[in-house]
């Protein structure tokens, strides 16, 4: 039987790797309303608790990044998210960007603020239950994982996981907690090629090429504040759509699949969407000026894509 | 003047009952009786072997006692300021084992004040040894049959009896069960006395009161779920002094404490790390005003323990409003009626620790509950396939994507035949469960979820969310808390809340009875096709008969062409014809002739 958080608790903890890791958590905030970051903060506040008496952790520290183009961390809202954090022993710090640089660019700015061996990826619509901080870190430090993945409620992502070990295609960036030395290893976030989307599959990607491990993990919970739409599927729709389509043609053509790429772009020419035109004419630019990523050498022993998915499904929504 | 109250002394009646309430709870001495009429109870005392001693203002009733030989002195129960000393005075130290007062407190104006005065009383005529006990019996204003004719306007006040044109304070349970405790009166014992039918049950035919009406029917049925005191006539009540005073209890526009908008009740056997998924769920609503009764449904402390520790690691600003409740024993309904008991809210929300929910769960809720107050809210729920593990990382698996079996709408009369809304889909009034006395029946083992519901819409309607706010999951081995029980107990308690539906009368919305109609036009027209269907079936089996009778003969005149005998009888059939033949001709050739 998988030992959990439980039995440790109840029989002693196993003896924390040493030394005891450092944490930096970490939130990229944009227009995020105030009850919502407080309720993360909140869950943040009880995880730091959970993981302080587990001894796994040392210091701790809980960053948010705000790229809002009208600052949200400001005044009491600052006030009100330190306080529960600062109760538990953790530093907390704010960091206007002024601008906005993206999931991935925000959480390369914040980790470039410390030198934790662990980041924890947090989105600011979430939260976390009590113990999944303790649950992903528990197993990250055995050596060869780099990423250890939540598992979301009420929408469980459908990508699948080996049931014994955990490994899976890539880990989602609304809550993944990160080896510091794997994720400077490979440059963190390609926030350039991937400054809103597929910058989590990206990052997946090319740790497992670096041969290390993404995993996921079942105990570790977190809410996601997703909806379900009226046909039973995840209500989401890209904010910007031609950056959406742009993400994934980059994707195709790093990892080596001209062939879907130039599927790609067929299909704009023969579609009606505007923002799919766009982004083909982006992607266009961008090759003929050479502004393309390389090839990635390899990306075939990582790079899954099936039918708009990154990885295989367990089941589909919708 | 005749006097207003003369009535016969019987064992069933007010006095009978009262008289049993004394000799049940004080040893025999002399019962103190105020507002004592003609002092009827005097000689079945006397029999038992107490004395009497009566008190009234009504000077006839006085001088008939009299006539009897029952002492009664005047006293006047409005102004009491030397009413004490004249009891006491009367009682001349006597023991005494009671103080009665029949139908008395309702004619008086002050009934807080009586009620201290009598406690006060009470210590007087008691001794350090022995303090004598209080009877009093005080009619109903709730029973059934006033509420019925209320409904329809009427409001019959009469010489005596519920509605006696001298009654100036009117008691229900409530109102007698906060009186005397207030003034350090505790209940001993209790016999009240109950009909059916009163002096109330006129004009004759009104379809409120006449049993036969389903108008009646319902008004009944209604009004005997809300407590137990629909055809209470009487409270028949003995209480002992006490030094302990119930704090006052005010009504529900009194009350200051804030309650949450909800109770969301999370039944879970604590087993599982699912109470995590249902916990987090409820920590990140929208709307976090709540209570939450975490119904821990084991026998043992630790899986309680564990509960407790699960929700302690929880934020403050959650777990404080959490209640961890250990139930025992009992089946599913077994902690839904404990969470009833302990609900504060205003409305009422289950979700098990196979579920979970998304965000704005309670906020849609409330917003249904805004626009249609008092209505059961209703969201969309959608169903989800999951899979036990017994061996790898996880104890369980999401299988599928998302089902949305249930309809959009509610529908009373689909849901009569099969529930088509999960628990955790929909939001009570605690208001109406508590009015209509509902609870979960604990006889059932499963189902218990669609008989509340179905009773409880029936009454308060039923207001449809749009949004998909929850998610059912449900094994696919069938297994979970329910999937244990045995396919035969489905069967048997689905027939049992189908019964009970059938017990109850239920009421049709404008609009339904046009689809009744449909319904039984449509279920006429399915006769008449079945019919045709059936004769169809028989013209088809007779045919096939007849088929299979010409297959038969078919084959014996086969066989027989291939026979020897009619390969050797051949010349002769042809001879034969030719006869035939020729006979033929020959009788054309007859006729042709004339001949």
């Amino acid at each position: 039987m998988r030992p959990t958080i439980e039995d440790r608790e109840r029989h002693g903890s196993d003896p924390p790797p040493a030394p005891p890791w450092s944490l930096g958590v970490q939130v990229v905030v944009y227009r995020n309303d105030e009850a919502q970051l407080e309720r993360l903060a909140h869950a943040v506040a009880a995880n730091l608790a959970v993981l302080g008496s587990t001894g796994m952790t040392s210091r701790t520290e809980v960053r948010f990044g705000d790229c809002s183009e009208d600052a949200v961390l400001v005044g009491d809202v600052r006030t009100a998210l330190a306080a529960p954090i600062e109760r538990v022993g953790a530093q907390v710090r704010f960091e206007v960007f002024g601008d906005n640089l993206g999931s991935g660019g925000g959480s390369n700015a914040l980790a470039a603020m410390s030198d934790d061996d662990v980041i924890w990826v947090l989105n600011p619509d979430t939260v976390p239950a009590p113990t999944c901080g303790a649950e992903l870190l528990r197993v990250l430090t055995p050596g060869t994982v780099a990423i250890a993945e939540g598992r979301q409620i009420p929408i469980e992502h459908q990508k699948a996981y080996d049931p014994d070990t955990g490994d899976t295609g890539w880990a989602s960036g609304c809550c993944s907690m990160i080896r510091r030395d794997a994720f400077d290893g490979v440059g963190g976030y390609d926030a350039d090629v991937f400054p809103m989307y597929c910058d989590d599959v990206d990052l997946s990607w090319r740790l497992r090429l670096a041969g290390w491990r993404v995993v996921h993990v079942p105990s570790a919970v977190v809410f996601h504040d997703k909806r379900i739409t009226d046909r039973g599927a995840p209500a989401w729709s890209p904010t910007q759509a031609e950056m959406h389509h742009l993400a994934i043609a980059m994707m195709y053509h790093r990892y080596g699949r001209a062939d879907l790429a130039a599927d790609f772009v067929e299909r704009a020419e023969h579609g009606d969407d505007p923002a799919h035109r766009a982004a083909v004419a982006e992607f266009r630019a961008r090759r003929d000026r050479g502004a393309l990523p390389d090839v990635l050498t390899g990306a075939d022993q990582v790079a899954t894509f099936m039918d708009g998915a990154f990885a295989p499904e367990r089941f589909r929504y919708g | 003047m005749g006097l207003r109250y003369d009535f016969e002394f019987s064992w069933g009646s007010t006095y009978g009952h009262a008289i049993r309430l004394v000799q049940r709870n004080s040893a025999p001495g002399l019962v103190v009786d105020l507002g004592a009429g003609v002092g009827v109870p005097a000689a079945p005392l006397a029999d038992l072997g107490y004395d009497y001693h009566g008190f009234d203002a009504d000077r006839d009733a006085i001088a008939a006692a009299a006539e009897r030989g029952v002492r009664i002195d005047p006293i006047d129960l409005e102004d009491r300021s030397d009413a004490a000393e004249r009891i006491v005075s009367g009682v001349a130290g006597r023991r005494v084992a009671a103080v009665m007062m029949l139908d008395t407190i309702e004619h008086l104006v002050d009934p807080d004040a009586v009620t201290t005065w009598l406690a006060e009383l009470l210590d007087r005529l008691g001794t350090e040894e022995h303090r004598p006990v209080l009877v009093v019996s005080i009619p109903n204003v709730a029973h059934e049959e006033l509420g019925a004719k209320l409904v329809m306007g009427r409001w019959d006040v009469t010489d005596a009896g519920l509605l006696d044109a001298t009654h100036i304070t009117l008691f229900d349970a409530a109102r007698l069960d906060a009186l005397m405790p207030r003034h350090g009166l505790e209940e001993l014992e209790r016999d009240d006395l109950g009909f059916a039918e009163t002096e109330q049950h006129f004009p004759v035919g009104h379809p409120a009161i006449e049993q036969a009406t389903p108008l009646s029917r319902f008004l009944r049925e209604l009004r005997r779920r809300s407590d137990a005191h629909a055809m209470t006539y009487q409270f028949i009540r003995c209480y002992r002094r006490t030094s302990r005073h119930a704090t006052a209890v005010g009504n529900d526009a009194g009350n200051v404490v804030a309650a949450p908008w909800g109770t969301v009740v999370v039944r879970t056997q604590g087993r599982r790390e699912s109470l995590d998924d249902a916990l987090v769920c409820l920590s990140a609503q929208t709307d976090d005003d709540l209570e939450i009764l975490v119904m821990v449904h084991r026998d043992d402390d630790e899986a309680v323990d564990r509960v407790r520790d699960v929700v302690g690691r929880y934020p403050d600003s959650f777990n404080r409003r959490v209640r961890v409740v250990p139930v025992h024993g009992g089946g599913r309904s077994r902690p839904l009626n404990r969470a009833l008991e302990l609900a504060t809210g205003s409305y009422w929300m289950v979700l098990d620790d196979d579920d979970v929910v998304t965000a704005d769960w309670v906020e849609a809720f409330r917003r249904g509950a805004e626009r249609a107050p008092g209505t059961i809210v209703r969201a969309r729920c959608a169903l989800q396939v999951q899979e036990r593990r017994d061996h790898g990382i996880a104890e369980s698996e999401r299988v599928t994507g998302f089902e949305l079996p249930y309809p959009e709408r509610f529908d009373l009369f689909e849901h009569v035949g099969d529930n088509r809304t999960p628990i955790c889909s929909f939001a009570a009034p605690l208001a109406a469960i508590r009015a209509i006395g509902l609870g979960f029946d604990e006889d059932l083992t499963v189902y218990e979820d669609w008989k509340f519901l179905v009773h409880l819409a029936n009454l308060t309607g039923v207001t449809d969310v749009p949004e998909v706010t929850s998610v059912y999951r449900i094994w696919s081995d069938d297994s979970g808390a329910a999937g244990s029980v045995p396919s035969r107990q489905w069967d048997e308690d689905r027939a049992a809340v189908r019964r009970s539906f059938d017990a109850s009368t239920f009421l049709l919305a404008p609009g339904e009875a046009g689809r009744v109609a449909s319904v039984m036009e449509g279920a006429g027209e399915i006769g008449a096709l079945q019919a045709d269907r059936s004769a169809l079936h028989e013209t088809r089996a007779a045919l096939e008969h007849l088929r299979r009778e010409h297959d038969a003969l078919q084959h014996r005149l086969d066989a027989l062409e291939r026979s020897r005998f009619w390969r050797i009888t051949s010349p002769l059939r042809r001879l034969t014809a030719m006869r035939g033949r020729l006979a033929v001709r020959l009788g054309r050739s007859a006729n042709a002739d004339g001949g």
